[in-house]
């Protein structure tokens, strides 16, 4: 199944809500359409309930509603769901020093090598800061 | 309602819940800074405290790694969906419930236990 549609929503009269408080503004019909998850997707719904639980506390959800309320506007409303959320736990990471930024971006062209190498795709773009 | 929980950290704590059941409440209409539960839709709405749900760590504070504590009470507040947009044109009845934080709820002038307490609130 394919991703639903995603619309950008106008928040005229918005002034002074969060980007994520949406309720009540105007978008039209909504798309209920569901879609598989991808293996990524489940990774990352599995870390933050690892990374959340009581053994580890590293973050709450409420510190990554936080941290995904602080996005733009258009990016608010054009990034999907999980993305938001590894996007979050990275942050979150930094921002409680588990990990620097350094070293998440080693790491990460480590991956992409790796994969490459092997002749398996990757994705273009990394997820911004 | 008073309900008896135990905080991680916190001594057990016995606090009785400022509005019950049946208590007309208007959510508070401020500005926010930062992560807040409290839709913007409902802020400066009247609605009745439908259940005490019992005191959770306060999310505003949890967004920043802090204790959240003291720990807040949570209700189910009913709104009329009449009372909330201005061009609603579902049945007259409909209703909307959300879970609104005790520091968010102000007492209504003309309930019934708004009348009976100390008012705060600013004509």
């Amino acid at each position: 199944m394919s991703e639903p549609e995603r619309k950008n929503i106008a928040r005229t009269g918005a002034g002074g809500r969060g980007v994520h408080d949406v309720g009540g503004l105007a978008l039209g019909p909504i798309d209920r359409s569901e879609h598989d998850l991808a293996l990524w997707e489940k990774r990352t719904d599995a870390m933050l309930i690892l990374l959340r639980d009581n053994q580890r506390r590293v973050l709450t959800v409420d510190a990554n509603r936080r941290m995904i309320e602080g996005y733009a506007e258009q990016d608010y409303d054009r990034i999907a769901y999980y993305e938001k959320w590894i996007r979050a736990i990275r942050n979150l990471l930094v921002e409680q020093e588990v990990l620097t930024r350094e070293e998440i971006e080693a790491r990460v062209a480590e991956v992409r090598a790796k994969h490459e190498k092997a002749g398996r795709g990757t994705a273009t773009e990394g997820v911004p800061w | 309602m008073v309900r008896r929980v135990k905080e991680a950290g916190a001594p057990t704590l016995t606090t009785a819940a400022r509005f019950v059941p049946g208590d007309r409440v208007r959510v508070a209409l401020r500005p926010v800074l930062g992560h807040c539960r409290t839709p913007w839709y409902l802020r400066g709405k009247t609605g009745v405290v439908a259940a005490v749900h019992g005191r959770f760590r306060n999310p505003e504070l949890l967004a920043y790694h802090r204790p959240g504590l003291p720990a807040r009470v949570l209700y189910k507040v009913r709104f009329r969906q009449s009372d909330l947009w201005s061009r609603y044109s579902g049945p007259a009845g409909d209703q909307l419930e959300a879970d609104i934080y005790e520091h968010w709820l102000e007492p209504e002038v003309g309930g019934a236990h708004a009348r009976s307490r100390s008012s705060s609130r600013r004509a």
